[in-house]
């Protein structure tokens, strides 16, 4: 391709033209780098970069719909071998995903057992549940933790939100723990505000009730519901749940108070074993209710409901009896004897 | 200022490159370049009509990049006057009515434009190495302008100048 240089006409651009723009230009530059920012230039600047704002912003919907094509692009071009190694991939990220929230989940069931182990200065050990009830008639649950870890009959067991239930019998590496909501339990409780007592009782229903409450006591819903610690046989002060409905009015003894247990025990995992708390622990503030309905009562846990029996009649009760019959042998021969304390 | 074609047609182009620069071009920005819509259009009417091509129009698009990007404000209409004017004399004196000699011219001018605009923002406090602009910048953006006024200039050429140019026996644009 051959050149071919021309005489061409010249140009009609005059030379004083570019030597003004050129020289204008170049003070515009020199002024912008001497001023600084709040120089007129440097405002006229911002002045137009704001003005122009609004057209940049009508730009935003294109550069989303270049954005979508792109992507929409790649994933159209990507070959047989890259999805194959992204499905791997995705499988790999699920199991890390399910094991990390499993981390996740079980840590935040152990922080609630130490949050409620600082609240009540409680002393005992952790368990972890290996084994649950397996029959319908029996609500228990088995831990980990036995008498080579100073585990006895008779001892509270709380969940990460409130006590559950109580040791019924012992063997040298596991416990059994029967539930509060165990129809065969029962807990002697009191009113956190009125601090009137009574006893807390599972049902085949799965709900607890609070039971031996004086007829001229003013229960509300929400109210808390404590161990009283009468009878000795739960430790004073732990949490059981709130008042979740009354069925009947102050005065009358026919009322039903149903409780709400401060957790799920179907789910529960960890438990803690309570050799004891603080003195004072009736008096501290606790964990607040979890939205768990009186339906799941069934979850929740209980034991012991012979002694507690005693204890409010007579407050005489003794955890001899139960955790006597609970390490007897079975559950329903403590049960038993606990419901004829009772 | 006599209203002839390509007067009006240099206008609304301008107008075009301001708001396709605004709007667009950081829309369709390939990873860290963004391309120039005011540089192509200055650069394909120098060398569409390069007998017209006056400093005013690209002095003032230059300005308004300035402005409008937050640059030295006078870099690029600096850069762009002269940058223009050397094509357009180029062009002039070696025009053989091919369709190589403005390609060629088109993008050497491309180039050096950015050149000098980097080296601009460099000298005047850009906080990097004139290597690293070079390279990160001015290099991709070239490209992305280089392009663009290749696809621009056939229209350029159809809008502006009204007819092809073109000799017996040379490639001409239709």
């Amino acid at each position: 391709m051959a050149l071919n240089f021309q005489n061409n006409s010249p140009a009609p651009v005059g030379r004083v033209p570019l030597i003004l723009t050129l020289v204008l230009a170049l003070g515009l530059v020199g002024v912008y780098s001497a001023e600084g920012p709040d120089g007129p230039i440097h405002r006229v600047q911002s002045f137009v970069e704001g003005a122009a704002a609004p057209l940049q912003m009508a730009g935003v919907p294109l550069g989303e719909a270049v954005e979508a094509a792109e992507e929409s692009s790649s994933d159209n071009a990507a070959s047989e071998g890259t999805l194959t190694a992204l499905r791997e991939q995705n499988e790999q990220l699920v199991a890390q995903l399910t094991s990390s929230e499993e981390i996740r989940l079980e840590n935040e069931r152990l922080r609630g057992l130490l949050n409620l182990r600082d609240i009540y200065d409680i002393r005992g050990v952790a368990g972890r549940v290996i084994g649950r009830s397996t029959d319908a008639w029996n609500q228990d649950i088995t831990l980990d933790v036995g008498s080579s870890s100073g585990v006895e009959t008779g001892l509270t067991v709380m969940g990460p939100t409130g006590v559950v239930g109580q040791v019924i019998s012992v063997s040298a590496g596991s416990c059994r723990v029967r539930l509060l909501t165990d129809p065969q339990s029962g807990a002697a409780a009191m009113i956190q505000s009125s601090r009137a007592e009574g006893i807390v009782r599972g049902s085949l229903d799965g709900l607890l009730y609070l039971e031996n409450i004086g007829a001229d006591v003013n229960i509300q819903v929400g109210d808390v519901v404590l161990t009283s610690g009468l009878g000795g046989s739960y430790t004073r002060g732990l949490v059981i749940g709130t008042v979740a409905r009354v069925e009947g009015s102050a005065g009358k003894d026919t009322r039903k108070i149903v409780v709400a247990p401060n957790g799920s025990v179907s789910l529960m995992e960890e438990a803690i074993v309570v050799f004891s708390a603080a003195e004072d622990a009736s008096d501290r503030s606790i964990p607040a209710p979890s939205d768990q309905a009186p339906a799941d009562g069934a979850d929740s846990a209980g034991e012991g409901g012979q002694d507690a029996g005693d204890g409010t009649e007579g407050g005489s009760g003794s955890t001899g009896d139960g955790a006597e019959g609970g390490s007897g042998d079975s559950g329903p021969d403590d049960a038993a004897g606990g419901e004829g304390d009772a | 200022m006599e209203l002839t074609r390509e007067t009006v047609t240099a206008l609304i182009g301008a107008v075009l490159a301001v708001l396709l620069q605004i709007i667009v071009a950081p829309a369709i920005a390939l990873f860290a370049a963004v391309p120039n819509f005011i540089v192509a259009f200055c650069l394909v009417r120098s060398v569409a009509t390069p007998g017209h091509a006056g400093p005013v129009v690209p002095f003032v698009c230059g300005l308004i990049f300035d402005l409008v990007g937050g640059g030295p404000v006078g870099a690029m209409a600096f850069v762009l006057v002269l940058v223009t004017f050397l094509a357009s004399r180029l062009y002039l004196a070696l025009d053989n009515d091919t369709l190589f000699m403005p390609v060629a011219i088109l993008l050497a001018s491309t180039v050096l434009a950015e050149v000098l605009y980097g080296i601009a923002v460099v000298a005047s406090g850009g906080g990097v190495s004139l290597g690293e602009a070079f390279l990160y910048r001015t290099l991709p953006c070239m490209l992305y302008d280089c392009v663009i006024g290749l696809l621009l200039y056939p229209i350029a050429i159809r809008v502006m100048v009204g007819k092809p140019l073109g000799q017996p026996g040379t490639p001409v644009l239709r």
